[in-house]
């Protein structure tokens, strides 16, 4: 009796709740700020509704069986549903309706499965996967079927016995040895493979320096003299931000880091005005005053803020009393000191002349899309700047980590132009990416640089358009090339040099 | 805890200190309330792991859509209802976080390990109950500072659960490398200093206090899977310490060991020179390749126990299985590179880690047929334990397969990070850990709390996780082959993912429906700890010792003597005897194997007509002639 | 108090196998330890290994240090060794004069880091190569750490010397002290050759 009644008010209140629900809108879903058009209102409402009915059901399938076969085990001693019957034939679909879905995915969804053949080493990689799968989809199949068949034939019956049977060791070594087999088979495939994308190309691939920050990438050829300059996180600056061992350059940041640390006067409107440098900002005094200047601006002006402003001058005077502010400026001045000595070291080594700074990099073209040659084996120079990134281009099997402080490479040979790519699936937009594919902060989704594979006459005229870096970023260096136009690559060098001084 | 009345524990051992609710609840000593305690705290960090995970697969299916279920419990970090992508990669991270560590490393080791290894073995508790306390309390704070990272104004540690330097070095690269992530290494280290104290516990116990006639050839199989787990994280779990104590150092103390040539906008150059971004790479899959092991061995184990139990047929191949443990456990120190194949290692070093990579898959196979053999001609009971167990074979073959692929070091450059990992991790390590979790609670619930969870529940429990499971992470396979990165916050600024669209709300819907069916489980579970129906003293007729100590759960286990073992663990159906199961501490007048000498051609030949009548498959009477049944 | 720290040290086994459980704990938080020092160790390996590796002078103290460790392993076996003969005023005095010795293992340690430091190879120094330093820094940090730890134990036994807790009959705490400083000093042995030869 009392279970009949709590039956009916779980029921009442499901439905009461339900009600209530379809009223009120379910306003905690639809929190829409701006305006969202209709076709997105309805989506929206109908997953929301979707979400909702789904919970519903299922909460109300819980407490019904819950107290259904509570109730019925308690009057009559025994379990309404017979579990051990119901489950071996709930096996029995579940096998049947799996292995329908699974090769429903199969042919579904594995067609969008990437075997395209853009790079000369795809062919060899899906061979390796085809094998792969071959040996894998056998085992899956076979095992899953057994496994099911086996609950469905061997459940529980009335009287019956299981057969006593522990183990056979022929049995054993003969499943461990097949295993073992095939695992050699795919290991000494699998060895093939890899040596021959990892293994040294014999005749000179062509370099094109990949460069990776939060959140983007370039690529860099080495222009017309085929050599890439030695870059450094060093020498990166607003204008020069692969950090290239440009002279002009470095002089510029070295003066500038010096104005940071010093302070520096600029003028405004006719009158000089000083900006103090970080020496200064880090004195105590000052350091004082500037807390001493907060605090009086947020009990005075600072109420009329925004609560945003309130907040970012709140948070300006916690990080001064925590201390943290002061940390952070003691750090910037080690940091920029640091950076002004390990230039000046780099600089003052006797080979960095002819080894470094010796103009190479002047002719470099950086370009904001990575342009390759089909049949032109290429070798990526990956380089990062800040964290580890990884460039994965997905339709050419191209994937490398892309870590600071160390040099990784990979080498492929694409063999299908991006117009090729478009008449293949019929989309005249298609553009082969390269996407990050290691996480790098927030919007490591939105990581990625076009790559367009052409004919070695497309690329030579669109390599025509491209300004080498040098021009790109430094006035100075076009204007003496205008003075001395005949000047060799180390006279230019000397000239700007005197130039400077 | 329905045992508070039967507190006049027995009078055994040489102590009699009062029992306060803090003794017994808080601080206790006793193994069985600390597997309680671990197996709780477990489960409310999953539902926190699982409903992470539902938050961030909202983004993933309706990215532009504004849910006010965001808003309300993320705050600021979810603005207008949408996820902010700093905050999803913190949801990713927090997730992986409690997942892997808290649920199916603590959450199951700890909680079975504690349960069971005692118990199975005959002891009367741990070693040093006093480290197993430690343990636990290490876990809870461990635990606790965790979470505490999701009121940091920065938001929790973002860097994805392998915290990778730079990117977990650099507050500057990404907020929640600031506080967040110090949380995160402090929870870490703690979570370390308990399994070590756990671990070690577990060892000295395994192989110095087993009772009388418990040699380790009659130990169940998950005492087994236990020990080696414990050993896998005695010998893994300090590198981790180590690494992590390397990028507490850079982070705090100005070193660079991981640190080298970062710039970054508005800091300009860093003074970090010659680090190494790759070492800690390499000393985090040290541990982390074991610790996967370390995950799914106790699940394993459990299997293997309830399996047998339930099919009412001894485990097949128990020295096989042994020897697959051991093979596992040795082999997965020395494969930790298949995680780094694409960081521009040496290729003869990919080749190593290949190899080795690609033979771990043979003691695997060994296992999922010797379930499978046991189950052949079994006696199969359908309890929620069982069908959980078999869940675990399903899911471990189905998930260990795709392992093939990506261990192939050419293949997993077109794999690697993509949605086939995700597939492939989830459903051989996530899915399978926690059916075997599920399993071994199932199964040892009343031996826990001395009442019986309800059947129905339990099974219907079991189907929509199951199916909800496959539906979530099988399409995520072909996802991944079609070059689908994972860990990305939004797939609709990239034209040509656009076409997963419906996939994911797919697979968003399933994982809805699959964590509101754990509702069911924990209405299960923590209303008939103190409603259930009281459990009779061995209610799957199993042979193990666990099974004869009372049920109340008595400080020093057994109120008497600790019973004597006198045969394996999985003694059942013996032709020889009327019942189907002989428990172990039954005596008998045998040297504890069954010798079918002289039964042994009547019984076969009786066997074979009986098969062929039954018209039974062909190959197997095949079979069977080649390798002869009941030889040995 | 007394009794519950004997409570925590037995276990409540009427009988084990092999060795005492407790006793087998310790060796287990060796091998961690060992694994611990392996890890690093072996980053050091694999990080010399990879070139721009500053060489600098090891300071003398931590000479003196060497020799201190190897003078207090000498004292804890003999307290152990007189802790056997019921001998307990000596064994007072060897466990005291460990602990002082670690106290002072401690002090010249401290006083090389300061000189290290002082000579530009600080933990955080931002030379080119300059993790051998950091290195040598963290990898001595780390030891100290086990040496207070062992400090502990040998300070937990010597309380319970004054208690008669510890005599011929009853050598578990005294046996796990020993052990213990005796693999930390082992350890020192190992890291500072090891240092000494990859600096």
């Amino acid at each position: 009796m009392k279970k009949t009644f709590k039956l009916l008010a779980g029921i009442l209140g499901l439905i009461s709740l339900f009600g209530l629900l379809h009223q009120t809108d379910f306003s905690l879903v639809q929190l829409a700020a701006s305006e969202p058009s209709a076709a997105e209102t309805a989506t929206q409402s109908s997953i929301n509704w979707l979400l909702i009915i789904v919970s519903i059901l299922i909460g109300g399938i819980i407490v019904l069986i819950f107290d259904i076969t509570n109730l019925t085990t308690r009057v009559t001693g025994k379990n309404i549903l017979d579990w051990n019957k119901l489950n071996a034939w709930l096996c029995l679909v579940f096998l049947i309706l799996g292995m329908g879905a699974a090769f429903w995915e199969f042919f579904y969804h594995g067609k969008y499965v990437i075997t395209e053949k853009a790079t000369a080493h795809a062919e060899n990689m899906n061979m390796m996967f085809n094998a792969t799968l071959f040996f894998t989809g056998i085992v899956f199949v076979i095992v899953q079927v057994l496994l099911f068949y086996f609950l469905f034939k061997y459940r529980t019956k009335e009287g019956r016995k299981a057969t006593y049977y522990s183990h056979n060791n022929k049995l054993e070594i003969v499943w461990t040895a097949i295993p073992f087999v095939t695992m050699a088979v795919l290991v000494l495939m699998g060895m093939k493979t890899w040596s021959n994308i990892t293994k040294k190309s014999s005749d000179n691939p062509k370099e094109i320096e990949i460069y990776a920050y939060q959140f983007g990438w370039n690529a860099r050829y080495s222009g017309a003299d085929n050599i890439f300059g030695e870059a450094s996180f060093n020498y990166i600056s607003g204008t020069n931000p692969l950090g290239l061992p440009v002279d002009a350059e470095i002089d510029a940041l070295i003066v500038s880091l010096t104005k940071e640390l010093n302070g520096d006067t600029i003028e405004v409107n006719g009158e000089p005005r000083i900006i103090p440098g970080l020496y200064t900002q880090v004195k105590d005094s000052i350091f004082n005053l500037y807390h001493q200047s907060l605090l009086e601006e947020a009990s005075g002006i600072g109420l009329t803020y925004t609560e945003d402003k309130r907040n970012a001058l709140q948070k300006k005077i916690e990080s001064i009393e925590s201390g943290a502010a002061m940390a952070d400026l003691e750090a910037a001045i080690y940091r920029k000191e640091k950076q002004i000595q390990r230039i000046a070291q780099i600089r003052s080594a006797p080979s960095a002349k002819e080894t470094i700074f010796n103009g190479s990099t002047y002719d470099d073209v950086i370009s904001n899309e990575i342009h390759l040659v089909k049949g032109e084996e290429v070798i990526f120079l990956f380089r990062a700047r800040d964290v580890i990134h990884s460039a994965w281009m997905p339709h050419f099997k191209v994937q490398m980590n892309v870590v600071p402080g160390m040099q990784t490479r990979f080498r492929f040979t694409p063999i299908k132009t991006t117009a090729e790519a478009r008449v293949e699936r019929g989309n005249e937009e298609y553009d082969y990416y390269m996407f990050c594919n290691k996480v790098c902060g927030s919007a490591h989704y939105n990581m990625k640089i076009k790559v367009v594979v052409e004919t070695q006459a497309e690329f030579d005229e669109w390599m025509k358009t491209q300004k080498p870096a040098f021009a790109k970023v430094n006035e100075n260096e076009v204007q003496l090339e205008e003075v001395a136009p005949e000047a060799s690559d180390s006279a230019k060098i000397e000239n700007k040099e005197l130039a400077l001084k | 805890m329905s045992t508070a009345a039967h507190a006049d524990h027995g009078s055994h051992g040489d102590h009699h200190h009062k029992e306060t609710f803090i003794s017994k609840y808080v601080f206790s000593m006793d193994h069985k309330m600390i597997a309680r305690q671990f197996l709780i705290t477990g489960i409310i960090m999953g539902c926190i792991g699982v409903f992470l995970s539902v938050l961030f697969r909202l983004q993933l299916a309706w990215p532009e859509t504004q849910f006010g279920i965001l808003k309300m419990f993320l705050g600021s970090f979810a603005a207008d209802g949408v996820l902010s992508p700093e905050y999803y990669m913190a949801l990713v991270t927090i997730h992986g976080t409690i997942m892997v560590f808290y649920v199916l490393t603590a959450g199951l080791s700890g909680t079975f390990s504690n349960l069971l290894i005692p118990l199975q073995c005959g002891s009367r508790d741990m070693a040093s109950p006093f480290m197993n306390m430690l343990s636990y309390w290490f876990f809870f704070l461990s635990s606790v500072v965790l979470l505490s990272s999701f009121f940091v104004s920065t938001g929790p540690a973002s860097a994805g659960w392998t915290v990778y330097p730079p990117l977990s070095a650099l507050p500057k690269a990404v907020p929640g490398s600031g506080l967040g992530m110090t949380l995160w290494l402090t929870a870490i280290a703690l979570f370390i200093v308990s399994a070590l104290l756990g671990g070690i516990n577990y060892i000295s116990t395994v192989l110095n206090m087993r009772t009388k006639g418990m040699s380790m050839n009659r130990l169940p199989l998950t005492i087994w899977a236990f020990l080696l787990t414990a050993i896998l994280g005695l010998l893994s779990f300090p590198v981790l310490l180590g690494a992590a104590l390397l990028l507490i150092f850079d982070r705090s103390f100005g070193t660079s060991f991981y640190l080298s040539d970062i710039w970054l906008p508005g800091e300009g150059a860093y003074a970090n020179v010659g680090g190494s971004p790759i070492l800690y790479q390499h000393l985090f899959w040290f541990l982390g390749h074991p610790e996967v092991y370390i995950i799914i061995m106790p699940a394993l184990g459990i299997t293997s126990e309830v399996i047998a139990t339930n099919a009412r047929k001894p485990i097949f191949g128990y020295t096989a299985m042994i020897i697959s443990l051991i093979g596992i456990a040795v082999l997965s120190f020395l494969v930790w590179g298949h995680h780094m194949f694409i960081t521009g290692m040496n290729p003869f070093l990919g080749t190593m880690f290949m190899f080795i990579t690609l033979i771990i898959a043979v003691p695997s196979a060994v296992k999922t047929f010797n379930y499978l053999a046991t189950l052949w001609r079994g006696n199969l009971k359908f309890t929620p334990g069982m069908m959980f167990a078999i869940g675990l074979v399903s899911f471990f073959v189905s998930g260990g397969l795709t392992g093939l692929f990506l261990a192939n070091a050419a293949l997993d450059i077109a794999m690697h990070d993509t949605y086939f990992v995700v597939a492939h991790f989830h459903l051989v390590m996530g899915s399978s850990a926690i059916f075997g979790m599920f399993a071994g609670i199932y199964h040892w619930y009343p031996r826990m709390f001395g009442r019986r969870l309800n059947e129905s529940l339990g099974h219907l429990h079991f189907w929509l996780t199951f199916v909800s499971a496959y539906l979530v992470f099988f399409p995520m396979h072909f996802m991944g082959l079609a070059g689908v990165p994972r860990r990305y916050y939004m797939f609709t600024v990239i034209p040509e993912f656009e076409i997963w669209a419906d996939v994911n709300v797919m697979i968003t819907i399933a994982a809805i429906v699959g964590s509101v069916a754990q509702i069911i489980f924990l209405w299960n579970f923590f209303s008939n700890i103190f409603r259930g129906e009281k459990s009779e003293q061995n209610p799957w007729k199993s042979n193990t010792l666990e099974w004869t100590a009372p049920l109340e759960g008595i400080h020093g286990n057994w109120p008497g003597a600790i019973p004597t073992v006198y045969r394996g663990a999985y003694e059942y159906s013996r032709p020889d005897r009327e019942e189907d199961y002989y428990p172990q501490h039954i005596p008998g007048d045998d040297d504890g194997v069954y010798h079918p000498e002289s039964e042994q051609k009547a019984t076969i030949r009786k066997e074979t007509v009986e098969v062929s009548k039954d018209k039974e498959i062909v190959y197997f009477t095949a079979l069977r002639s080649i390798f002869g049944l009941n030889k040995g | 108090m007394n009794q519950k720290i004997e409570n925590l040290m037995k276990p409540r086994q009427e009988s084990y196998r092999g060795v005492q459980p407790v006793k087998f704990l310790v060796w287990l938080i060796i091998i961690a330890s060992i694994m611990l020092f392996g890890a690093v160790t072996s980053a050091i390996v694999v990080r010399s290994a990879d070139g721009a590796w500053a060489k600098f002078a090891v300071p003398n103290q931590f000479y003196i240090s060497t020799v201190i460790v190897l003078l207090s392993s000498l004292m804890i076996q003999l307290a152990y060794v007189n802790a056997k003969k019921d001998n307990l005023f000596y064994t007072k005095l060897f466990v005291g004069l460990s602990i002082i010795l670690g106290v002072a293992f401690i002090g010249t340690n401290y006083s090389g880091w300061m000189e290290l430091s002082n000579a530009g190879f600080a933990l955080s120094n931002d030379m080119v190569g300059g993790q051998s330093a950091s290195f040598f820094h963290f990898a001595t940090y780390l030891h100290a750490a086990h040496v207070l730890l062992g400090l502990l134990f040998l300070l937990v036994t010597f309380i319970r010397i004054y208690q008669y807790k510890v005599h011929g009959k009853n050598l578990l705490m005294i046996n796990i002290s020993t052990t213990y400083w005796h693999f930390v000093d082992i350890l020192w042995i190992y890291l500072f050759l090891f240092l000494i030869l990859s600096r």
